[in-house]
């Protein structure tokens, strides 16, 4: 049972750390559902089960290995836990603006230098603005 | 409709991101955080060692410079589905026009 339950939880570790660093088009294994859920449950049942299961190993028969597997699933599952269930998430904050209100005016370079401009007086098309935390 | 994507990633790191993505959109840098400050959506001291950054946020504009949309969430790993922005387009193309904003932003 020890190993089933290894399987489970490193299993699932293994599908998070083969998609770190990935933008959206380059996630596997259905991940990008997954990541983008306010709290991927489907991960974290898979964590808690699988280190559920490591615990009822250890109490079937103590032996030296499954106390270090288990050590390592419990390590995992609740770094991962702490970061989809608290680390992940932000502080308090509104928008400023709303829907039926004015978009500020701005002036701002693109990644090739030119400048952008908006603000009343200037002829828009319709636009989608995506703010995003930046290149990591 | 144009499509910005917005952080405060100077140019030459916005341009490899693009360059990385292979992206037709345009990013837009705001390295001082300018309108993320008018928006009220700028995450200081944010704890992935970046700095002040973006909260992450998706806002629809009218042509007239009207929002018409936003998105925001709670955490960072959840993003404004593209059903759902594709939706809010659709409805803009149903009501184009409305002739001006009904508030000025709080700055």
């Amino acid at each position: 049972m020890i190993w089933l339950s290894a399987l489970v939880v490193f299993g699932t570790v293994g599908v998070i750390l083969a998609n770190l660093g990935a933008v959206d088009s380059e996630l596997r294994l259905g991940f990008q559902q997954m990541i983008h859920a306010r709290i991927p449950w489907l991960l974290l049942a898979l964590l808690w089960g699988g280190s559920a299961l490591g615990i009822a190993a250890i109490l079937r028969k103590r032996t030296g290995y499954k106390f270090a597997v288990l050590g390592l699933e419990l390590a995992f599952t609740g770094l991962i836990s702490f970061y989809f269930l608290s680390f992940s998430f932000l502080p308090a904050h509104e928008l400023a603006v709303g829907v039926g209100d004015a978009f500020p005016d701005y002036a701002l370079l693109d990644q090739d230098g030119r400048l952008h401009q908006a603000d009343a007086s200037t002829q828009r098309e319709p636009a989608l603005y995506i703010f995003y935390r930046g290149d990591w | 409709m144009s499509l910005y994507a917005v952080s405060v990633d100077p140019p030459e790191t916005s341009k490899g991101l693009k360059d990385r993505l292979k992206s037709r959109i345009t990013f837009l840098c705001d390295s001082e955080s300018v309108l993320l400050d008018k928006l009220n959506i700028r995450h200081r001291g944010s704890p992935g060692g970046k700095g002040d950054i973006a909260f992450p946020t998706a806002v629809l504009v009218d042509a007239q410079g009207v929002v018409r949309w936003t998105f925001q969430s709670d955490t960072y790993r959840q993003r404004a589905q593209p059903e759902e922005i594709f939706r809010a387009i659709d409805r803009l193309r149903q009501e184009p026009e409305r002739t001006k904003p009904s508030r000025e932003p709080a700055l």
